[in-house]
């Protein structure tokens, strides 16, 4: 049977000790007022904002949206001509994913290349807004093999760069 | 907050402070830690005290925030070795029992009790402290006491048989 006496003479002798509140007073009188922190708070927002527009401001440049791309833009080729990957003759039909006409594409000079052997690649042009990349396997010194679902990188024109990966 | 003001309230309901908090969390060192935190707040604190009862209540709500805080961090769940831990002020042994039995309760049970049967808070008051509606705060107690009681019961039993 619970006996609220017993509980309470029990919890009477749980305490933090003489010494260890002493300690604790003391440590909490050297703390800072409250009104001292608040210059430090206002540096911080402050710096947090500067830091923001900072990075606003880089990932407007050509420079942020290189990197931006280049980490993150990833297009999955939906369909991909199984005759064409060809050292030699034949034409590569990709269609990529919608979101593959975007601005950056349509403007950008793009290469298919393999990964691994980024010397070989082949300039072509950005399939803009169809969607449709035409490679010309003719003057290409690549060999392009791919398969439905394999998965494509974008990255601006300047670094020349489409790469495509083989499937996971 | 004058630094006297503060050191009374701190050496009056410093115990107190620490006694909910070792019923919230269940080991010493978060209990210190939350007495620390605590008392930094109440340190801070702008407002003033209509009375010694009303700080003592508003010690008892920030004492409750802040373990449930601390109960809620995604680091609570780590572990130490039990050698490294100087373990809680242990009451008597006759009376060590009834401690270990309300421990053993849920959270939100221990602290019940202990603001009802030790602090002797009004069912109303307990509910402000945890912010939970008064007939919430019954249930707990009812549900409580009989959790104790078979607990206690067994353990005498189980003397007994030895």
């Amino acid at each position: 049977m619970f006996d609220p006496r017993r509980y309470q003479d029990a919890c009477a002798q749980l305490g933090l000790g003489r010494d260890k509140l002493e300690e604790m007073i003391a440590m909490t009188e050297k703390q800072p007022r409250r009104r001292l922190a608040h210059p430090v708070r206002a540096a911080l927002i402050a710096a947090a904002c500067l830091l923001a527009l900072s990075l606003t401001a880089f990932a407007a440049s050509p420079a942020g949206q290189e990197m931006i791309h280049t980490l993150y833009v990833t297009y999955r080729v939906v369909s991909l001509d199984p005759d064409a990957p060809q050292p030699s003759t034949g034409t590569v039909t990709v269609t990529i994913d919608p979101a593959t006409g975007d601005a950056a594409a349509q403007d950008s000079y793009i290469v298919w290349h393999e990964i691994g052997e980024g010397d070989q690649a082949v300039p072509t042009t950005v399939p803009g807004q169809t969607g449709v990349l035409e490679f010309d396997s003719d003057n290409a010194s690549a060999v392009i093999q791919g398969q439905e679902g394999t998965r494509v990188e974008l990255v601006p024109a300047q670094t020349g760069t489409f790469h495509y990966q083989a499937a996971e | 907050m004058t630094d006297d003001t503060f050191e009374r309230l701190a050496r009056a309901y410093g115990d107190t402070v620490f006694r909910v908090a070792y019923h919230a969390l269940g080991n010493r060192m978060d209990a210190e830690d939350v007495v620390q935190g605590v008392l930094l707040k109440l340190y801070r604190a702008d407002k003033p005290f209509a009375s010694d009862d009303h700080a003592k209540h508003w010690l008892l709500r920030v004492t409750v925030n802040d373990c449930r805080k601390l109960l809620r961090a995604p680091w609570r769940g780590r572990t130490f070795p039990l050698e490294d831990f100087d373990g809680p002020v242990t009451p008597p042994e006759d009376h060590s029992d009834v401690l270990s039995a309300v421990m053993a309760l849920p959270p939100k049970y221990r602290m019940c009790v202990y603001l009802y049967y030790y602090e002797e808070c009004s069912v109303r008051e307990v509910a402000q402290a945890l912010h939970a509606k008064e007939s919430t705060v019954q249930t707990w107690l009812q549900r409580a006491r009989q959790l104790l009681k078979r607990a206690l019961d067994e353990e005498k039993e189980e003397t007994r048989d030895v």
